[in-house]
């Protein structure tokens, strides 16, 4: 359970972080409103601990931003006041529960597990392991469509097990989430149930054990059989390796996993004491080496977020010179943000490869506000390449550049955004500053038209929006807007060109092919799905696509014979042809860049790497269109 | 072909329980751990494996010093070694290829190819 704990009273919040952390809670915790707002938007949590009276953006302003963006999760708010009107004020603005300081700490976590409940009792949806069904709703279980009476502990472990499938609980921890504090249970006590709840599966008809014993950590939801989970169609032997592969993967992770927490807190302690302390050489060194481990690790457990956050700390801790100044705020963005990645599950990755071929960001901020720095360390995390400028004029000389070495291109970012938001306390930018800006923007559309810039702004009504607009800005965001949001509005404009570009996937597996369609959905692509391979030509020569994306092995014709086909047309010379294929050795790559191929990529896909890969295709075709066009005018 | 007997030296014990599977996965080879670059050596010399899986940055006795140990010993001499190791810039390719390794892995490593990634070097055929 993770709680976000927003308050600037350092003694109060020193004391609370160690008490949650007691309780088993993950604990961020931010000093000031903004920040709040930007980690409460940026990442997941169970709960919110705010304090009223906050620096900047007072806790009750955060709290009706946060219900007025549909912030959902249980806030509950800190606060000296305690007038009857002041309670009435905090509930309005959105709070679910109250707590006047100052408070008995046990009673602030019992206020905690009980906002807690309530949520994940509201939690709904119906949850399965297989054929097993657990409905929230009903509180009733079903195998195969049969009722499986459980009681009412052994309901909730169950739920608990559904709800985390990944994760691994102690018996410490289950006593804590399932129990309540009045019970005086012991960790056999959870042994009875945990017999109890197998026992009453197996007897429902479930031959493999639901709930798996990981020896000396505890109990964790294990992998429904995979013959039982899919459907007709017999697994060729590198996805059962892959399977295989998987499971072995986590298995380690649980059990190393601790190993990268304990480097990351170590990073995380020296973030947080830099500004007094300082940082020793050889603190450097160790800390340097720290993230170098967790680069390696994460990514070899395709942690891909937390493996590239990581390299960017260690090439930040690289200079034999100390940590700057204006570095600081950016090393504690990135170790906060690598602390979340941590939390994700492992994944099969395309190892080196894997990182998607994302945009090149240049962030003008003149206000070196904390709130880019999340975003940076966000960027960093999906694989953008983000630069700041903290001056127009260095922006300038950025985008001048050094001259480029002949017949190569300049190389520009992809991207410039803009943060025209003033300082916290009054994100209205000053006059001075503002039309500095505002020139830059000017004079940045002017010399590079084809440079998309995004503008962030507090002042984004009609008039200002236009006068944005006319000054070339592609996009503008109205501030408050959380980090996440940002860089989905980034991905949008740069590759806003390319929006129902058509895209031919070309796979024998019908229920992959649904799988990359809805991948590809969010995209707003024109996609036609092929299965049958022998019916290519017709349906290319009436769609034309711009991209075509060939799995290799398939009855009838392979791939590689229609990408040959493709290739001896002297019209379809240049379209984009990308291999998706379950074979990642070095022949089949050879052989299929040798028949024409433009990219090569290995199943499985990771998140978003088919779309970049696609993009970027797109991208270059979309150039050498527009050379070829002004060729022959 | 024959079942191949791979000696992987990294001080991370996740990382040998992750190269162990795929190497058995998807090649079937066997492999066996050392977490040091002392302990690496020794385990060389005893069990000499077909090659060795080095990783670079290693406290204590890093890679490239391990690599060496290896090189002068007549009994390790011969097994050919992989270098693991996170990016690198050209100046530290330049250094593993001058000492003579047989070749180098890039970190984060594709796991479901590794094994035809060391074949390729190492002119085996899987």
């Amino acid at each position: 359970m993770k709680i976000l704990l927003i308050d600037d009273d350092n003694a109060l919040a020193e004391v609370l972080l160690q008490q949650l952390a007691v309780q088993n809670y993950i604990v961020d915790r931010v000093a000031d409103g903004e920040m709040g707002w930007s980690y409460a938007s940026t990442f997941d949590y169970d709960l919110i601990v705010l304090d009223w009276m906050l620096p900047q953006l007072d806790g009750l302003q955060l709290c009706e931003r946060l219900r007025e963006a549909g912030y959902g999760v249980p806030i509950l708010l800190l606060t000296a006041k305690e007038q009857q009107t002041d309670k009435i004020r905090g509930l309005e603005a959105g709070a679910d529960d109250y707590l006047v300081k100052p408070f008995d700490i046990t009673e602030l976590l019992v206020r905690i597990r009980v906002l807690m409940r309530r949520t994940s009792n509201e939690a709904q949806s119906s949850l399965a392991w297989g054929d097993l069904r657990l409905d929230p709703a009903s509180c009733s279980v079903t195998y195969q469509g049969r009722p499986v009476t459980l009681t009412a502990k052994e309901y909730s472990l169950l739920e608990l097990f559904l709800r985390h499938g990944h994760q691994v609980f102690s018996a410490t921890t289950l006593l804590d989430q399932i129990w309540s504090s009045d019970e005086f249970p012991s960790e056999a006590t959870v042994r009875s149930h945990i017999r109890g709840l197998r026992q009453k599966l197996k007897t429902a008809g479930i031959s493999t054990n639901v709930i798996e014993t990981i020896r000396g950590l505890g109990y964790r939801l294990n992998t429904p059989s995979l013959t039982a989970a899919l459907p007709t169609r017999t697994q060729s032997p590198p996805r059962d390796h892959q399977a295989q592969y998987l499971a072995g993967l986590i298995q380690a992770w649980q059990a190393h996993k601790n190993e990268s927490v304990e480097r990351w807190n170590y990073l995380l302690h020296l973030s947080q004491t830099l500004p007094e302390r300082g940082m020793s050489e050889q603190q450097r060194m160790q800390a340097k080496q720290m993230a170098h481990s967790l680069a390696g690790t994460l990514g070899t457990f395709g942690l891909m977020e937390g493996y590239r956050l990581a390299l960017q700390i260690q090439q930040l801790l690289q200079s034999a010179s100390a940590i700057l100044p204006k570095q600081i705020a950016q090393f504690r963005a990135l170790v906060t943000t690598l602390g979340h990645a941590l939390d994700q599950p492992p994944q099969l990755a395309n190892g080196a490869e894997d990182t998607p071929h994302a945009a090149k960001l240049l962030i003008v901020d003149i206000n070196q506000a904390p709130y880019i720095q999340q975003l940076m360390a966000l960027a960093v995390a999906q694989g953008f390449t983000p630069e700041v400028a903290a001056s127009t004029d260095g922006a300038l000389q950025t985008l001048s550049g050094p001259a480029p070495k002949p017949g190569e291109p300049m190389s520009l970012p992809d991207l410039v955004l803009v943060n025209l938001v003033g300082g916290e306390a009054d994100p209205i930018l000053d006059e001075t500053s503002s039309q500095i800006l505002l020139k830059f923007i000017t004079t940045l559309n002017q010399r590079w038209p084809q440079l998309p810039t995004v503008l962030i702004t507090p002042q984004a009504d009609f008039g200002n929006r236009l006068d944005l607009v006319r000054r070339g800005s592609a996009m503008v965001l109205e501030y408050p807007v959380s980090p996440k949001e940002v860089l989905e509005a980034i991905v949008q404009t740069t590759y806003l060109n390319y929006r129902h570009s058509k895209i031919m996937l070309v796979d024998d597996d019908s229920l992959y092919l649904q799988q990359l369609v809805q991948l590809l959905q969010p995209w707003h692509f024109q996609i036609t799905p092929l299965a049958n391979s022998k019916r290519f030509w017709t349906l290319f020569t009436q769609t034309m696509p711009d991209v075509i994306v060939l799995d290799i092995e398939m009855p009838g014709v392979n791939g590689f014979e229609l990408c040959k086909v493709l290739r001896s047309h002297p019209r379809w010379q240049h379209v984009p042809i990308i291999f998706l294929s379950v074979h990642g050795d070095p022949d089949s790559q050879s052989r299929a860049f040798a028949v024409g191929a433009d990219d090569y990529i290995t199943k499985p896909i990771q998140g978003q790497n088919l779309v970049f890969r696609i993009l970027n295709r797109l991208k270059r075709y979309h150039a050498w269109r527009a050379q070829e066009s002004i060729a022959s005018a | 072909m024959t079942s191949k007997l791979i000696l992987v030296i990294d001080d991370e014990e996740s990382i040998q329980k992750v190269v162990k599977l795929s190497l058995k996965l998807e090649a079937n080879w066997e492999s066996i751990c050392a977490s040091s670059g002392r302990e690496g050596f020794s385990q060389a010399q005893t069990q000499q494996p077909d090659a060795i899986l080095l990783d670079v940055m290693m406290p204590e006795i890093d890679g490239i010093k391990t690599f060496e140990m290896l090189n002068n010993n007549l009994q390790t001499q011969t097994i050919p070694v992989i270098l693991l190791t996170a990016k690198t810039g050209t100046a530290e390719k330049r250094l593993f290829q001058k000492i003579g390794a047989t070749g180098v892995i890039t970190k984060p490593f594709n796991p479901l190819t590794l094994a035809s990634q060391m074949a390729r070097l190492l002119g085996w055929r899987l």
